[in-house]
Order: structure tokens, then C-alpha cells, then sequence
């Protein structure tokens, strides 16, 4: 298990996460999401032990990370470029991540490659951006740690490598004890993998979410009334779009008030509607768009 | 075993993969001591969190559609038939009791509606027999 607790850090006098609290259980895919700038991968960061925060402890199976640093061979953090191992080549950088990671599965490695049907010689600059990215995940996933966190591991790639990369994550965690932290802004990805959601906005967490019962925590519900769009619904409910007669709100499962609410009006079409985590993600950070 | 997710729909994952190995079943695509897809294919091949499928394949389990051979693998249950087969006349009539609220609401009497399901029965009767 992951623990964050109370974790500070501002960077160049600028606030980048205040106060942060979570859990990582083991075994689990947890999403980490927020607007850019928000933190996120500040927050991966210093879950690997690269920075430190200002105030609060980061432990990894109950073990402070600056404190106990051996820990950290536990731990892959695969930032979104590589640009740091570009100078290596395919087989060079197994010499070096042996050193950091004694659990190293050399073999493991060489049939990955295999298997996505890379060149074993060469270097890594020469990889294309797919191949990169499937590459980093490759060397990460070899290292045999128990977490790995990833940066935004789809960004920016043409669909069949994206379907790949998913398709190799999913298949890991399936065959060991890992827990993955992904940070991104694929929220349609993220339905699907993740077991549990962190929403970070302004560097606090905002809300966390279980994926499984996202569709039971909140009702997406489309509702038209007769005459004009009550006043009351626009400011008491979330009201995600509305045009005319017609508007989309969500409402918390058990919010019998709003419920009465949107009733009272005597609505002639209250339907539900089929919830995604995009829905969650602008109703909870979508209201910064319209300050300043 | 092919299924297809609805990311619009209001059921979440584990729910609509049950759904659709039981509708797989009922379409006779796959049949009784298929093997089906481990955990791990299947996870990969939805890309969709191992945790999420194995849910799934408990729950079929736990209802006798699917059975484990340590070793082996997962397979479709042999009675599975008439499990599936039950639940289905039971969502049927659920469907017909709908159908019948819908009916009175739109002011279509008993007899009528009679008469249209002894039509529509006589007509799949010819095209069977």
C-alpha cells in the first residue's frame, strides 16, 4: 500500500499541491486526474522519490520513502518522454536499470521485445513515438516492481499503439501483484482500467472515486419542462447543459432534495441518461473554465 | 467468445459482461463445455481492469454458467442451457408485463392484443415447421 499523507510542496514560491491525501491499495489501478497544471505529475514525482515534498510523508508498504530509499526498487516511475534513457542502447540500459532494480527479468525483457517484435540492438532515440512509449513500459514492467506509475501512457499516440499499450497493462496486472498509478486525460480509458479514481484540482484532491460504483453514485438525468427552464434547477442543481426547455443535470444517487426539486416543476420528459467519468470530471473541475 | 462493450450504457462493465456471455449463450454461439477466455485474455482483449473481469467471472461462476478446472481453465457450465433459459423467460415476463401497461395506456384492449400475438405465433410457427 501507497500512503499519502498530508503532502505540501510548492515549487518556485508558486502553491503545486496542498494538503494532498490518498491511499494506493495494492493489486489496484488507480487514476489520477485534474486539469493541466494541476499537479499531477508533481504528485507521481514524489510518490517515486524524486522530489521531495515541503511538509507530509509518502510511505510504500508502511516504509518512508526518504527516510528507507531501498524501497525505491519497488517502484517505476515512466514519465511521458523518455528522454532521459535516449542515449542508451536496448541492451546498455539493462546493465544500468540492473543497478537500481535487483529484481531486473532480464529474460522477461528479451521476450517483451520479442513479442512486440522490437530490434534488440540500437538505440533508443531511434524508436518511433509508439514504440517509445511501449518501449518504456516494457522496461518498467521487466523491473518486476510492485508499483509502477505512469505518466499520461497514451498521450499523444495514433490509435493501435493506444489499444496495444492498454492491452499490455491490462495483461500485467493480470498476471502479477502490481498496482499501477496512471496519471491522464483519457477519461474514456480510464473507465475501463481504473479500480479508483483521484481527482486533483489546484493541487488538493477534490474527490476520489470507485469506478464500480461511479454509475450508482451519481444520476445523469435529462429533463424538460413546459414553460422556461425553472430558475430554481439552474442554481440549486448541477446542471450540466441546458438549452431551451431542455437540460442535463447530475444528481448525487441519494440527493432526494434535488430529486424534489426537479420534480416540483412537474418536468414532461425526467429521463435518466447513461453516466461517464467525463460527466464527473467537468461538473467537479469544469467551473474553473468560466473564473477569471 | 466476442464481447462488446456499450460505453454508453448505464450498466457498469462487470454487469454487461455477464449480460453478454449469457446472451452469447442464449444465441447458441458459444455452447455448453466451451472453454472460455482466462481472466487475462479477456482483460486484454476489452482492455479493461483484470479486477473488473475476474468480478464477472465470479459472479457467473457463483450462478453455474461458468465452471473452473483447477489447471485447465474456465469453461461453460453443460447445464447451462436451461439456467440461461430461465432467467430469460423471466425478463420475458417482465417485457410482456410492460408491453401490457403500455397497452392500456394507449387504450389497446385485451382481445386486440390477442389477437395480434396468435397472429404473430401462427406466422413464426409456419416459418419454423
Amino acid at each position: 500500500m501507497i500512503e499519502v499523507k498530508n503532502v505540501s510542496k510548492s515549487i518556485h514560491k508558486t502553491d503545486v499541491l496542498n494538503n494532498v491525501q490518498f491511499n494506493i491499495r495494492p493489486g489496484t489501478i488507480t487514476g489520477v486526474v485534474g486539469r493541466n497544471g494541476a499537479g499531477k505529475t508533481t504528485l507521481l514525482r514524489m510518490i517515486s522519490g524524486i522530489i521531495k515534498p515541503d511538509t507530509g510523508d509518502i510511505s510504500v508498504d508502511s516504509q518512508d520513502i526518504f527516510q528507507q530509499p531501498q524501497i525505491k526498487q519497488n517502484i517505476v516511475f515512466v514519465p511521458d518522454s523518455t528522454d532521459a534513457l535516449k542515449t542508451y542502447t536496448i541492451k546498455e540500459i539493462v546493465k544500468f536499470y540492473k543497478v537500481v532494480y535487483p529484481n531486473f527479468d532480464e529474460d522477461y525483457y528479451f521476450s517483451l521485445l520479442d513479442q512486440f517484435k522490437f530490434k534488440k540492438s540500437g538505440k533508443i532515440k531511434q524508436l518511433s513515438k509508439g514504440q517509445e512509449a511501449l518501449f518504456s513500459l516494457i522496461l518498467a514492467f521487466s523491473t518486476n516492481s510492485k508499483y509502477i506509475l505512469l505518466d499520461e501512457p497514451t498521450d499523444g499516440l495514433d490509435v493501435i499503439i493506444k489499444k496495444e499499450i492498454l492491452k499490455f497493462i491490462a495483461e500485467e496486472v493480470a498476471k502479477k501483484d502490481v498496482s499501477i498509478i496512471i496519471s491522464s486525460h483519457r477519461l474514456d480509458e480510464l473507465e475501463k482500467m481504473a479500480d479508483h479514481i483521484v481527482v486533483l484540482k489546484d493541487g488538493s484532491v477534490d474527490s476520489e472515486i470507485e469506478m464500480e460504483s461511479l454509475k450508482e453514485q451519481y444520476k445523469k438525468i435529462q429533463v424538460a419542462y413546459q414553460d422556461q427552464f425553472p430558475e430554481d434547477v439552474l442554481q440549486n442543481i448541477e446542471v450540466l447543459s441546458q438549452n431551451g426547455r431542455v437540460g442535463i443535470v447530475l444528481l448525487e444517487a441519494l440527493d432526494e432534495e434535488g430529486e424534489a426539486i426537479l420534480k416540483s416543476y412537474e418536468p414532461i420528459l425526467y429521463e435518466e441518461l447513461p453516466l461517464s467519468l467525463e460527466d464527473i470530471f467537468v461538473t467537479k473541475l469544469g467551473g474553473e473554465l468560466y473564473v477569471s | 467468445m466476442h464481447i462488446l462493450l456499450n460505453p454508453t450504457s448505464n450498466n457498469p462493465i462487470y454487469e454487461q459482461i455477464i449480460q453478454q456471455v449469457k446472451e452469447r449463450i442464449l444465441q447458441g454461439v458459444v455452447i455448453a463445455g466451451d472453454k472460455v477466455p482466462s481472466v487475462r485474455e479477456m482483460s486484454a482483449q476489452l482492455t479493461v481492469n483484470p479486477n473488473t473481469v475476474s468480478k464477472a467471472y465470479k459472479e457467473l461462476e457463483r450462478e453455474g454458467i461458468f465452471v473452473t478446472f483447477r489447471g485447465k481453465g474456465t469453461f461453460i457450465s453443460e447445464d447451462v442451457h436451461e439456467l440461461v433459459q430461465e432467467r430469460e423467460v423471466k425478463h420475458l415476463k417482465e417485457q410482456a408485463e410492460q408491453l401490457v401497461q403500455s397497452a392500456k395506456q394507449a387504450g389497446v384492449s385485451k382481445e386486440e392484443m390477442k389477437s395480434w400475438i396468435d397472429e404473430l405465433f401462427q406466422k413464426g410457427g409456419e416459418r419454423h415447421d
